[in-house]
């Protein structure tokens, strides 16, 4: 048991000697920064423009909505009077 | 017999209030995103440095990896979990993608030998070469999870609460991965 644990120990001195923190290139660190800003402006920009033409559409479609309601009592109140109810008896 | 579990510092699940409002600015705001890179990147790189065994693979796989969390980050939701655990996924889902495409194993890093070699004494650099040489390829014929587990634990200095709640398993469950990891290390040397 005891040796098995010594080689185990061995084991992860080696480990720690060799798997050690290495450092991403700065340059290629900088210029990934650079292009993934740039890639998230676009992409706020398309979901920002996205946003807007959907509330635009969901404001267009709530304004005929209204109007056709709108057209709808006007039709169907002329209709009324041009038609009075008749009383029965 | 020596211990497998170090002093741990406190186990801390989720994001700290700090990383928690830098990751929601980051969701609207590019420079924020650009703040949440420089905090991880260097993280991400080693990781994939040791999954691929090269620099050039490991940088390819980085921008994709941070390429992925920019697309995702909108649905991104701390669930008691490190920010890191999420970008560790990224990064693992597309090493594994990556080595299944190419269907190739993670080769020896080169990088290593080419910084060393102008430093002393010849027989002795190359005994050193051969030792890292076949720590590598039993490192690298191990299963993904416990080449994670290994570069959390050796690489990062991670405690196994900390390593569990990045790979969503318990801190025993972690540490006695971490022991069958180093048996099968110690086969794998033996059989190279």
């Amino acid at each position: 048991m005891e040796e098995q644990d010594a080689t185990l120990a061995q084991i992860i001195e080696r480990l720690q000697r060799w798997l050690v923190p290495v450092e991403p290139p700065p340059a290629f660190a900088r210029s990934l920064k650079g292009e993934l800003v740039e890639a998230a402006w676009r992409q706020y920009q398309r979901t920002h423009r996205l946003r807007r033409i959907l509330l635009v559409g969901a404001a267009i479609a709530g304004s005929l909505a209204s109007v056709a309601g709108l057209t709808a009592f006007l039709i169907l109140r002329r209709r009324a009077r041009a038609h009075p109810p008749v009383a029965v008896g | 017999m020596f211990s497998l579990v170090e002093s741990s510092p406190a186990r801390s699940d989720g994001p700290s209030s700090d990383e928690r409002e830098l990751i929601e600015r980051a969701k609207r705001d590019p420079e924020a995103f650009g703040l949440l890179y420089e905090r991880y990147v260097a993280q991400i790189y080693r990781y994939l440095y040791y999954r691929t065994g090269n620099s050039q693979d490991a940088e390819d796989l980085t921008a994709r990896t941070f390429y992925r969390a920019l697309e995702h980050l909108h649905r991104y939701q701390e669930r008691g979990l490190p920010f890191t655990a999420w970008l560790y996924r990224i990064a693992h889902n597309i090493v594994v993608n990556w080595q299944r495409d190419r269907r190739r194993r993670p080769v020896v890093a080169l990088d290593y030998v080419v910084t060393r070699a102008a430093e002393g004494d010849p027989q002795e650099m190359l005994e050193e070469e051969e030792e890292r040489e076949s720590l590598m390829r039993a490192f690298q014929s191990l299963a993904p999870d416990r080449q994670e587990l290994l570069i959390l634990k050796v690489v990062e200095g991670m405690s196994n609460a900390q390593i569990g709640a990045i790979m969503g398993r318990s801190e025993g469950a972690i540490k006695s991965l971490y022991h069958r990891t180093l048996l099968e290390l110690k086969r794998n040397l033996e059989g190279i």
